[in-house]
């Protein structure tokens, strides 16, 4: 599974493969990674270096302490990061918003009816992907023009679900 | 002597004291506020008493209830600790009527210290420094035309102050008259008295201080200089003994003054002559604490003298059984004060239960706690809640032991400022001992980040733990009716939500 951990301007390309095998930025690493208390406190042995760390988590955001250092990093992987991609594009979009699937899946659920006013960020499409359930949301307000799919459907990478205008 | 004590406090110093008075064979008396029922020293004292409700003001602070518990438990003597009570007149006296000996000094030499304007005058009286400024209270106007002599900027401080309270700086004649009326209200509202003084500012400023230790029959000896420079808004982080700043003659210089101070004011037990001294190595009196401090133990680890014993000998009547000459500091001493701060978002309160404790041991280290797993960290009291302390032969093999102990000290459940702890001693300004009181506020930031090791492991880290939790979420059956995300559901299975 591949994943890229961004600290301030930094990003690290991590994949984290069978093993105990870590890849970082293309260089291979042997990890073992321990949990000691079940809550905050973890041990990492990376190639025999052993390091003692304290974490905390809010979203998809970590801060971790190593020897007095506070390093926050944010992590997204292959989902999180289409998803973020996809807001984005969908936002800078001018006339007619349309929403596409950023990854194939399967509509679990529509929440909203053609002629319906929506708000901006308002979660309009819920699509199973990636064994995750993903709130599609809306670039701006508006009303929702045309719905292109039911619940159950599946659909490709790149599909349009619905047009909001 | 007296055969059983009552500890007039809570947390570490409650435990603290307790300690002496175990290994003197006296029996123990504890008191407690109704959220402190399961704290150390309710369990660690023979006897426990509830005086009242969180509070301080209706606990730790209610002279009549502390009284009546000693009365009844029929102990001999009461230790206030510090803070709360220990530097009341009012509790000594009530002390002294009940006929229990109160652990501290003579209620009159607590009263003339306490009165900062009286202090300077009766120390200067003996020829020691004091900052230049006013000596007597005076009137508004005449007080205004004294600062032009005393020069700017200078301080308006509150006769009856400590810690930071009716305390104005000035930078101009102008700004004086206004800075007067307020530093009076403040001084009213929080010591119910408004007389106020003029004090020039010393600045660039180490704070250094002496421990003083007297008894009954006028014998004074001084246990050596404390370097309490290490101050965040005049709050202490951090203090050690001896200083870099002092050489053998200016210690011993400093050490006489500290000795007449004391005896000017008819001083017995332990005390505190706090002096400023001043880039040119001028020293000047800046106050005297009547009462054990905060960072009493690095004196104690490298003098060998148990402080709080010797309260306890000198408060039975017993002379002191050392002179001068007796009193030989070997090595380096230092004390971290662990808050329940958050270092890394502006030293915010942090409070909540500790979940986990692991706590630095091993050669050299002391360790001065009231915590276990389990504890809750309340707002109601003080942010302090341990002191780690260390001893090494020297100042270098001091802080590179205080680094080990600091990377092995875990306190979970709580943000604390052992962070901060760890940045200062990394830096080298802290390391080569160029410091002064402004260091602190002026010149040390809390910078997240580090070493690009250290940032790649957190990267590592956060990655590692992010595909645990995408393992996990894979073997939690899929939503039926909730349109809730995932995630949020992940969160609410788990309590992974902060």
């Amino acid at each position: 599974m591949r994943y890229t951990a961004t600290i301030n301007d930094k990003t690290y390309e991590i994949e984290i493969g069978a093993n105990n095998t870590v890849t970082v930025n293309g260089e291979p690493h042997n990890v073992d990674f321990r949990t000691i208390d079940g809550s905050r406190l973890y041990s990492l042995l990376m190639d025999n270096l052993s390091w003692e760390t304290l974490v905390d988590r809010n979203g998809d955001e970590y801060r971790v302490l190593i020897g007095g250092e506070l390093h926050v990093v944010n992590v997204q992987d292959e989902r999180t990061r289409k998803m973020a991609k996809a807001e984005k594009t969908q936002l800078a979009q001018t006339g007619e918003a349309v929403i596409k699937a950023p990854m194939p899946g399967l509509v679990r659920g529509v929440n909203v009816n053609v002629g319906d006013a929506v708000a901006a960020r308002q979660g309009i499409v819920i699509l199973e992907a990636m064994k995750m359930e993903n709130e599609l949301r809306t670039p701006r307000a508006g009303s929702v023009k045309e719905i292109r799919v039911k619940p159950g459907d599946k659909v490709e990478q790149g599909q349009v679900l619905l047009i909001v205008r | 002597m007296f055969k059983k004590v009552l500890v007039a406090n809570r947390s570490e110093i409650a435990v603290r004291v307790l300690r002496a008075c175990r290994e003197l064979g006296l029996a123990t008396v504890a008191v407690y506020s109704e959220v402190d029922r399961n704290a150390l020293h309710v369990r660690y004292a023979e006897e426990a008493y509830c005086i009242g409700p969180a509070p301080a003001r209706e606990s730790y602070l209610r002279i009549d209830r502390i009284i009546d518990v000693a009365i009844r438990a029929k102990a001999g003597a009461i230790h206030p600790g510090y803070g709360f009570l220990a530097e009341n007149d009012h509790f000594a006296r009530a002390c002294a009527e009940a006929g229990i000996i109160f652990v501290g000094p003579p209620a009159q030499a607590m009263r003339a210290m306490g009165d900062k304007i009286a202090a300077r005058r009766t120390v200067a009286k003996q020829g020691v420094p004091v900052i230049p400024g006013t000596y007597e209270p005076l009137r508004d106007d005449a007080m205004i035309a004294a600062g032009n002599q005393v020069g700017f900027p200078l301080f308006v401080k509150a006769a009856a102050g400590g810690g930071g309270k009716g305390m104005r700086r000035v930078e101009t004649a102008d700004e004086l008259p206004g800075a007067i009326a307020r530093a009076r209200s403040e001084a009213e509202s929080s010591f119910g008295d408004s007389t106020v003084y003029l004090e020039k500012l010393i600045s660039p400023a180490r704070h250094i201080e002496f421990q003083i230790l007297a008894d009954a029959r006028g014998n004074v000896v001084h246990l050596g200089e404390r370097e309490c420079s290490i101050q965040r808004r005049h709050q202490k982080m951090v203090e050690e003994s001896p200083s870099i700043a002092l050489d053998d003659k200016l210690r011993e210089r400093m050490g006489k003054a500290a000795v007449a101070a004391a005896k000017a004011a008819g001083y017995a037990n332990a005390g505190t002559i706090e002096f400023l001294l001043d880039k040119d190595r001028n020293f000047y009196f800046l106050e005297m604490n009547t009462r054990l401090q905060v960072e009493h133990p690095v004196t104690e680890l490298v003098t060998g003298i148990d402080i709080v014993k010797e309260q306890l000998r000198i408060a039975s009547g017993r002379p002191l059984s050392y002179q001068q000459k007796n009193v030989q500091p070997r090595g380096w001493a230092m004390e971290c004060r662990i808050t329940a701060e958050d270092a890394y978002n502006g030293f915010l309160p942090s409070t909540g239960k500790i979940i986990s404790l692991h706590e630095p041991t091993g050669p050299g280290v002391r360790l001065e706690s009231a915590l276990y797993e389990g504890f809750e960290v309340s707002l109601y009291y003080d942010p302090l809640i341990s002191k780690l302390c260390v001893w090494g032969p020297d100042r270098a093999a001091a802080i590179m032991r205080m680094k080990r102990a600091l990377s092995e000290y875990k306190i979970l459940g709580i943000a604390t400022s052992i962070p901060f702890h760890q940045k200062l001693f990394q830096s080298t300004n802290f390391i080569g001992g160029v410091f002064d009181t402004t260091f602190l506020d002026e010149r040390f930031t809390m910078e997240q980040g580090g070493s690009d090791e250290r940032e790649q492991v957190a990267a590592i880290v956060a990655a590692l733990l992010t595909h645990d939790r995408r393992q996990h979420a894979l073997n939690i059956p899929p939503p039926t009716s909730s349109t809730r995300g995932g995630w949020k559901r992940f969160g609410a299975v788990e309590g992974f939500g902060r």
